[in-house]
């Protein structure tokens, strides 16, 4: 089973709900499924957002990634990660392509 | 670290969506491994390598050209290519046609082919793995 990555740019305030969705759906199915925030995808990081959402992320089974740097560029610091959250470099985004996971960017 | 093909089919234009930005992060990313890696620049994305981009001043900050150093996504193609082929990898860059005479975006830089959704098909059975990064919605 090669797993599933998602990638989620968009902030989760206002997107990426389906793709949210379809990761915690294919996670629940027994799925290894990761989600890679990026860009203002990186928001649902933030502790102080969002809680609700990460948890039923978590709770199928997601892991949930943050790129680095686009955690610096908003000003995301450590202090303000979420617990179950693992801020990693791009690096490992290009890990997952190159292990052949399905790697999706909606 | 064993050597792989990634191919990116990326669509947004530079200078507007982070997208383009991102994309060029992981190809180099991948130059930086020896990969090899193909691009297939569609719609708005044949900008990307586009010859004609010049840097600015910015007299908000008092900036010359050289102060500014303002980043250009074609000088970044450039550098994946020369990364890449210093690593033992490939960068085959293909700029959709007819996206690009639409456009009047002919003026790339060097290395830049033309071609179009075909040349897609192909890298995608070939390759280890492909991203497609498509234009927000």
């Amino acid at each position: 089973m090669a797993g599933y990555t998602f990638i989620s740019s968009r902030d989760p305030v206002d997107g990426d709900r389906s793709v949210h969705q379809i990761a915690a759906d294919l996670a629940g199915a027994g799925h290894d499924v990761a989600l890679f925030l990026v860009e203002n995808g990186a928001f649902l990081a933030r502790k102080s957002a969002c809680g609700d959402l990460r948890e039923d992320l978590a709770s199928a089974g997601v892991r949930l990634l943050a790129d680095d740097f686009s955690l610096s560029e908003r000003g995301i610091v450590e202090g303000d990660l979420a617990e179950g959250v693992d801020a990693t470099s791009l690096e490992v985004l290009v890990d997952h392509l190159a292990e052949g996971r399905k790697v999706s960017w909606h | 670290m064993p050597k792989k093909t990634l191919t990116f089919m990326v669509m947004d234009p530079p200078f507007e969506s982070t997208r383009s930005t991102t994309a060029l992060r992981l190809m180099q990313i991948a130059a930086e491994r020896g990969y090899d890696i193909n691009v297939l620049a569609y719609e708005g994305a044949v900008y990307v390598p586009f010859g004609g981009q010049a840097g600015h001043p910015n007299p908000i900050h008092g900036n010359d050209v050289s102060q500014e150093n303002h980043p250009l996504p074609r000088e970044w193609v450039r550098i994946i290519g020369e990364t890449a082929e210093k690593n033992s990898g490939t960068l085959d860059w293909v700029n959709c046609g007819m996206c690009a005479d639409e456009r009047g975006a002919n003026d790339v830089v060097p290395g830049v082919r033309r071609g179009g959704p075909p040349a897609l098909a192909a890298w995608m059975a070939e390759s280890d793995n492909t991203l497609i990064i498509p234009t927000r919605g």
